[in-house]
């Protein structure tokens, strides 16, 4: 019997269109997309192979999370046909068995399920040979690859998805819960993506988490080249999955009973048997008069209890309760494990609460949104009562409404999750703040008008088609499609695809959540939201018109009498209405456009940045190496206007020439954001302007001669804030503005760097000045924004009475005046110039800081932090003051600014601005025992006065070393001595799991000698990690009275500014020859070690151990291009009862076996147990225990 | 009060003519549309239901032209389609005051007393908190009753409502609609003649999408007075005997020899002895329009 409903299955599935459609669609997207992206890729060092095992592997996985959604028309439809057909009162009584019935069923669909998958590969194998491909970005067919990923990952995860759709969908007899079969599986993959890696490769349903456990430290190189890793865990993973497949589908086999007719609980429902009968006999058949009220009013009312009744259904059935309940976990484990920072946990503010969850709950949302509205618009048609609803006098908006407000109640109760979970989250860390009226804003009027716009959507396109399977799966790509149009726009060359005004509900800028301060709160993205959405509210207004125009009541028998009831109704007052709010979305998507494209908008996109970068390439690349003057001093005067959002900056800058030679050519670049006035004071003559890259040329009428001084007064305001653009730097609280508003001399150091982007301006494959430490010409730049140097300063600000403003230098004066506070600012000697300027509403804190005075500025409610930002900043300061020499000032300041302008802190000369972020660190008042991110960052801001305002590097590659890699070197070091041994090992590990994981996302590692400067991997983690190993092999008072040589050489000297070249040779002069190879391995190559403890015997007062230990070097893109010989020392630790020896090994070889001489008997050995060398996998360094 | 049915056509896409140019006015008291599976009953109710447009024709209710003005018949409506479903797990009383309110009844304590009547009319008072989808097929039907009911309508239109009901059950469910037209136009599809007999003022026959026959039973049985013969003969004789006579129903009996009836204007032999028409004989005159 198997065989007969098997072979009748096939036969059906191949007379269906819906396989060839699916097929052939697999099959172009995969083919187009692999020919695509293999001629698109371009050869050079990061090149990627497209269909390496790795690439397919990803990319096969990415294609079937979208197959999933196909699989409820297949696996669910191959079942569910037989009940809607009613033709299973038959088939059921046929003579076979539910065994042969099910199994014959499910293997049908599931077998034309794997045949449309193969599509897939097809599609990409075939891809990889098309005419035009860069044979460089592709391999050679290899079966295996493909057999692996199919074996392995797709067919066993559709296997389980298709069990669980083809159970639920046979016991419900509701095809469309076979999507809530996806939606729990989507949930339950992202709440383990959320669960420790060790726990997430085995329990992950997709395998992916195995998968990426063993290959998140695989480079370019690796990615490029090896075949995917079959760990054991991943073997665990794949076995365990199929089981609970195989065991689900033998639990359901065994529960389901072919007669079952209804799903109605018999118990609930049992009727007694004098029951059966039946009308009475009774006098009168009376009926009371109904009072029939069909005014507006009561319709409204009838709209409000129905819709009721509907939300009721839907939040009373068991799928809803089951999605609700996984999708509060979700939301619930987001919330607990906020993104932390630097592995330091952030407070839980309303915020981060209704930030966090956005993005996977936004998507699932939507899902939600559209299966409910279809299973409440087809609810009268697939219960078969529609012909007593229809025939009611109600009109057709009365039926939409009630279902549009039903789906708003719904959404209010999943937006609810967020509010409910984020509280309790709140609760349980101790966090006491609670916002309710954030929350209640943000989810119920922002996020709400985002979902109701969806709604109105949902609501045309499933009443426009009879079949909701379409509707929904149309309705899925539509966001999805709304998404994609910029890239479509980029790949058609159709340049009006990106424009937002056909961007479907959707916000520019603003995809997940809202940036949100404690200083100005939304900021300015609120306006900017509604007015979008009110553009897109007419939209869905528009489609709630058009779904009464299509809405089905009426029973239609062809196309044309559909297209005749649409016309009628058109013809009446629907048509007007439509046709105006259509003029209205007409006239408000002008609108957007005007207020875009029309009104006064300083935003780049990134193209026209990127032609900005091309540009000053071609253009002014071969002046690159003219010497220009040098900034010396400034006096400037800034008033900025916080309720308006304005600023106004003026004043004079003075230069110098430093060179011998005379300069009688001034290249001037002015900020594109702003409004910018020159005045060239010394005489000359503007010889060109060009206003695209905001370059002027002067010709001095004199030249500048050796130490001559240029004046360039500056007049700058922001262009006018409009609707949609902010075009200002200030904001209405905690305004943050740097020196990038005051102009440059010299060509800007803004050049396209990546291969592609390159190749379609027309610029050659080489940068245009590789910024090496070798070259000599460079060395006259510091560091510090665009070669400017040291200065004298004075400033003069303006602000709102009710905040307070900064700048660099001491406080010379400040009063308030014509309701205008007033701030004098004034440098007590040169101060190295990285200006900015500050002004909002703070509380202030002043703290003890050795013999001078460190204030900190915050906002109100940041107050727990304070404690350990002083502490830091004093740490620091004994640190540096006892090893280097005193501090520069006299006083400092700390200043707090907006998360949503940054989450970094720097120091602009006596002034440490540093974010909102570091303020909403949670810590441990109590024990304070861990890692502290606060005290950390003010060690690492105030070691810079030392490590780049003292010692200014060169601009050039490498240059980091000597600032922020010797700033994380003495935190790490100041911490340590602070927090113990402990948390510093913890810290180094993590740091290197930092290292590992961005190397392997990189494709140009360098050695940290010649790091680029964007390369914060390198210069602040990896540096940081090999200063402290070094110190930690030779000493740390051998190493900083090094750097104490190399801080005293370079005080405040330069030109020329030194380079990590020198540095480097002064960390080698300080280090013994036995130890020289550190100095190549952490700083002149990229070296990592891979060692492992074999074995451990244990003998009287001996151990004998077995260590094997690799150690390799690579290039930039990670492949291993030597082993040098060993002669390296390692730590070994050995412990008995908790307590730890530390002893030092010399390795020599690949495999050594080495004795160390214990009175006692460990009962663990861990190798490098202070986590000093780059060792990948530490789980085989360890023995015992 | 009245309701005209004006020249209705409609022929599905598959080239069924449904109806065809049907005519037809009713007036309050019960009326009876005989026709047999296919005749394009189900077709006319659903129209006059405003369910469904007709290709051609109008409907005019009370003198209003209700293609115009679908709400104001859809008011006095009390419909009961020949098959229906409810939404699942969802109780009898919730069901009705869902419809009530559906039929503007907005009131809330007058829609409880209403459903409570309509329960009890129906004898659904007892399982009014089960839900209905787990109801027998006679009981669904009385819940069908009970939601024509709730907004004690003037034109009710069931459709074929006697099917699935036992006898007993038929006989009270038919007393239930006599009770309401008295004063409302009741109309009602079958094609068991039976239901017709005792009930309906009126009654017309559609076959073919076409009406056939229109008039009140009385009538119909006093112009067959002495036109209906019978005759007891063998089954071998039986092709006979439709070849030369107008036979309109045969019965068999249990030794395999036949009753027929036939219709004649005068006695077709000596052999043939008089009968009193019935309605079924009316029914099988005019189904097909040989004989009149």
């Amino acid at each position: 019997m198997f065989k007969v409903i098997f072979l009748g299955e096939l036969t059906y599935w191949k007379r269906n269109p819906l396989t060839y459609v699916y097929g052939i669609l697999l099959f172009s997207i995969t083919l187009l997309a692999m020919w695509g992206m293999a001629v698109d890729e371009v050869s050079g060092p990061n090149l990627t192979v497209q269909n390496a095992p790795h690439r397919l592997n990803y990319l096969a996985n990415y294609m079937n999370q979208l197959l999933i959604f196909i699989l409820p028309s297949i696996i669910g439809a191959s079942i569910y046909r037989d009940y809607s057909s009613g033709i299973y009162h038959i088939t059921y009584s046929y003579p076979f068995s539910r065994h042969d019935y099910l199994f014959a069923k499910f293997c049908s669909a599931f077998l034309i399920a794997i045949l449309i998958v193969l599509m897939m590969a097809a599609g990409f194998s075939l891809g990889a040979f098309m005419p035009g491909v860069n044979p460089e970005a592709v391999r050679s067919f290899e079966i295996k690859t493909y057999l692996t990923t199919y074996l392995l990952q797709i067919i066993p995860n559709l296997f389980l998805i298709s069990v669980l759709i083809f159970a639920l969908v046979a016991h419900t007899r509701n095809i469309y819960l076979g999507f809530v079969a996806i939606i729990l599986v989507i949930i339950f993959h992202s709440i383990v993506g959320y669960l420790p890696e060790s726990v997430a490769s085995f329990i992950d349903p997709s395998g992916a988490s195995a998968l990426r456990k063993t290959t998140k430290y695989w480079t370019l190189s690796d990615r490029n080249n090896m075949d995917l890793p079959v760990s054991q865990e991943f073997i665990i993973n794949r076995i365990l999955w199929t089981l609970v497949a195989l065991i689900s589908g033998t639990v359901f086999v065994v529960k389901f009973r072919l007669g079952q007719f209804t799903r109605e609980r018999k118990s609930r429902n049992k009727i007694s048997p004098e029951n059966v009968f039946a009308i009475p006999e009774v006098s009168s058949y009376h009926i009371p008069n109904a009072n029939i009220s069909l005014d507006f009013k009561s319709r409204v009312k009838t709209i409000w209890r129905l819709s009721t009744f509907d939300f009721l259904s839907i939040i009373s059935s068991w799928p809803f309760i089951l999605i609700i309940t996984a999708g509060f976990i979700l939301v619930f484990i987001q919330q607990r494990g906020m993104a932390p920072q630097h592995g330091v946990p952030i407070l839980p503010t309303t915020s981060e609460m209704l930030r966090i969850p956005m993005f996977i709950f936004s998507a699932a949302f939507n899902l939600l949104t559209f299966l409910y509205t279809g299973i409440l618009l087809f609810r009268d048609d697939n219960s078969r009562m529609q012909e007593l609803t229809y025939s009611t006098p109600q009109p057709n908006w009365v039926f939409l409404f009630t279902r549009f407000i039903a789906i708003l109640k719904m959404q209010l109760v999943i937006l609810t999750v967020i509010l409910v979970s984020g509280l309790i989250v709140q609760t349980v860390q101790g966090y006491y703040r609670y916002e309710l009226s954030h929350y209640l804003f943000e989810l119920y009027i922002i996020h709400l008008l985002h979902f109701m716009i969806w709604a109105c959507v949902a609501l045309f396109v499933h009443s426009l088609f009879s079949n909701m399977y379409v509707s929904f799966i149309l309705l899925l790509l539509i966001p999805v499609g709304v998404l994609l149009l910029p890239a479509v726009g980029d790949t058609l060359g159709l340049n009006f695809l990106k424009e937002h005004f056909l961007h479907f509900n959707h916000v520019p800028g603003l995809y997940v959540g809202f940036d949100y301060s404690h200083f100005n709160q939304y900021g300015t993205a609120l306006p900017v939201y509604f007015f979008y959405k009110l553009y897109w509210s007419l939209g869905g207004a528009v489609f709630l018109l058009l779904a009464l125009l299509v809405w089905r009541r009426n029973f239609t028998f062809s196309f044309r009498e559909r297209w005749q009831i649409i016309k009628s109704r058109f013809r009446g007052k629907l048509g007007f209405a439509l046709s105006l709010s259509l003029l209205a979305l007409i006239f408000m998507g002008a609108n957007v456009y005007y207020q875009e494209h029309h009104v006064s908008n300083t935003f780049y996109t990134e193209a026209e940045e990127d032609y900005v970068y091309a540009q000053n390439e071609i253009r002014y690349g071969h002046l690159l190496d003219r010497p220009q003057p040098k900034l010396k001093k400034v006096v400037l005067y800034m008033d900025i206007y916080p309720t308006k959002r304005d600023y106004h900056l003026y004043g004079s800058l003075f230069y110098v020439n430093p060179f011998t030679q005379p300069i009688d050519t001034i290249l001037v670049g002015t900020s594109f954001k702003d409004d910018v006035q020159l005045k060239m004071i010394t005489p000359s003559n503007l010889l060109t302007s060009d206003d695209e890259l905001r370059y002027y040329t002067y010709i001095l009428k004199n030249p500048l001669q050796y130490h001559d001084t240029l004046r360039l007064d500056i007049d700058i305001k922001n262009h006018p804030n409009t609707l949609l653009h902010n075009n200002s730097r200030v904001l209405t609280n905690g305004t943050f503005i740097t020196n990038q508003i005051i102009p440059t001399l010299g060509v800007r150091q803004a050049f396209l760097t990546s291969q592609g982007k390159r190749k379609k301006y027309g610029l050659g494959e080489k940068e245009t000045r590789p910024l090496n430490p070798s070259d000599s010409t460079l060395l006259g730049d510091a560091f510090f924004a665009n070669n400017m140097g040291r200065i004298d300063y004075e400033t003069f600000i303006t602000t709102s009475s009710d905040q307070r403003a900064f700048s660099m230098g001491n406080l010379i004066n400040t009063r308030e005046e014509n309701g205008r506070n007033y701030f004098h600012y004034k440098s007590d000697g040169p101060i190295q110039n990285n200006i900015s300027w500050l002004s909002g509403t703070y509380l202030k804190k002043e703290g003890e800081f050795g013999n001078r005075t460190l204030f900190i500025y915050h906002h109100p409610w940041h107050t727990d932090n304070i404690p350990y930002l002083q502490e830091g900043a004093l740490a620091s300061l004994n640190y540096c003051e006892e090893w280097f020499s005193p501090l520069q000032h006299d006083t400092l300041r700390l200043i707090e600014f907006p998360i949503t302008v940054g989450t970094y802190a720097t120091i602009n000369g006596n002034l440490i601005p540093f974010s909102e972020s570091k303020m909403l660190c949670d810590i441990d008042h109590r024990k304070n025992d861990d890692y502290n991110h606060p005290f950390f960052v003010a060690a690492h801001e105030v070691a810079h006065y030392w490590w780049g305002h003292k010692v200014d590097p060169a601009n050039v590659y490498g240059g980091k070393l000597i600032s922020e890699s010797m700033a994380e070197y003495i935190s790490k070091r100041v911490i340590e001595s602070r927090f113990g041994k402990d948390v510093i090992r913890e810290n180094r590990k993590k740091e290197q799991i930092t290292y590992f994981e961005m190397r392997a996302k990189s494709h140009d590692e360098q050695p940290l000698t010649h790091a680029r400067l964007q390369q914060d991997y390198l210069n602040y983690v990896k540096g940081g990690l090999a200063i402290t190993t070094l110190s930690e092999y030779i000493g740390e008072e051998q190493l900083n009275n090094a750097l104490a040589g190399f801080e005293k050489a370079h005080r405040h000297k330069g030109p020329p500014y030194p380079t990590s070249l020198e540095f480097v040779d002064t960390l080698r002069s300080a280090t013994p020859d036995s130890l020289h190879y550190l100095i190549q391995d952490l700083f002149e190559t990229i070296t990592l070690y891979d060692i492992k403890l074999l074995d451990v015997i244990s003998n009287d007062n001996s151990i004998q151990m077995h260590i094997s230990c690799k150690k390799y070097r690579t290039d930039a893109i990670g492949t291993i291009t030597e082993e040098p010989p060993l002669a390296d020392y390692v730590r070994i630790g050995t412990y008995k009862d908790g307590k730890e020896e530390i002893h030092l090994l010399k390795v020599n070889s690949p495999e050594n076996k080495l004795t160390l001489n214990l009175d006692y008997q460990p009962d663990k050995v861990v190798i490098d147990p202070d986590i000093l060398l780059l060792d990948i996998n530490r789980d085989d360094n360890t023995w015992g225990e | 009060m009245q309701l005209l049915v004006d020249n209705l056509s409609k022929t599905y896409p598959n080239g069924t003519r449904a109806l065809d140019h049907v005519n037809i006015e009713i007036k309050a008291g019960m009326f009876g549309l005989l026709g047999p599976n296919g005749a394009g009953k189900s077709t006319l109710m659903r129209t006059i239901a405003t369910l469904q447009d007709p290709d051609r024709g109008r409907i005019v209710f009370n003198g209003q032209d209700i293609s115009k003005d679908k709400i104001c018949l859809r008011k006095v409506l009390g419909y009961l389609p020949q098959e229906f479903g409810v939404y699942p797990r969802m109780s009898a009383e919730r069901l009705l005051d869902y419809l009530a309110q559906l039929k503007g009844v907005s009131s809330r304590k007058e829609r409880s007393k209403l459903i409570d009547r309509c329960l009890e009319i129906t004898n659904l008072s007892e399982v009014r908190k089960k839900s209905v989808s787990g109801y027998s097929g006679g009981m669904k039907q009385r819940f069908g009753i009970a939601q024509l009911l709730l907004n004690s309508p003037s034109l009710i239109i069931v459709d074929e409502p006697t099917a699935g009901l036992d006898p007993k059950e038929r006989v009270r469910f038919l007393n239930i609609l006599r009770e309401i037209g008295r004063e409302n136009i009741v109309i009602f599809s079958t094609h068991i003649v039976e239901d017709i007999k005792d009930l309906c003022t009126d009654m017309a026959i559609l076959s073919e999408g076409q009406i056939k026959y229109h008039c009140r039973p009385a009538d119909a049985l006093a112009e067959l007075h002495a036109k209906v013969y019978t005759l007891r003969i063998s089954e071998e004789e039986l092709p006979l005997y439709e070849k030369n006579h107008q036979v309109l129903s045969s019965h068999y009996n249990s030794d395999h020899s036949v009753h027929i009836r036939v219709f004649s204007t005068q006695r077709p032999s000596p052999a043939f002895q008089t009968v009193n028409p019935t309605l079924e004989d009316v029914y099988f005159t005019h189904l097909n329009d040989r004989y009149v």
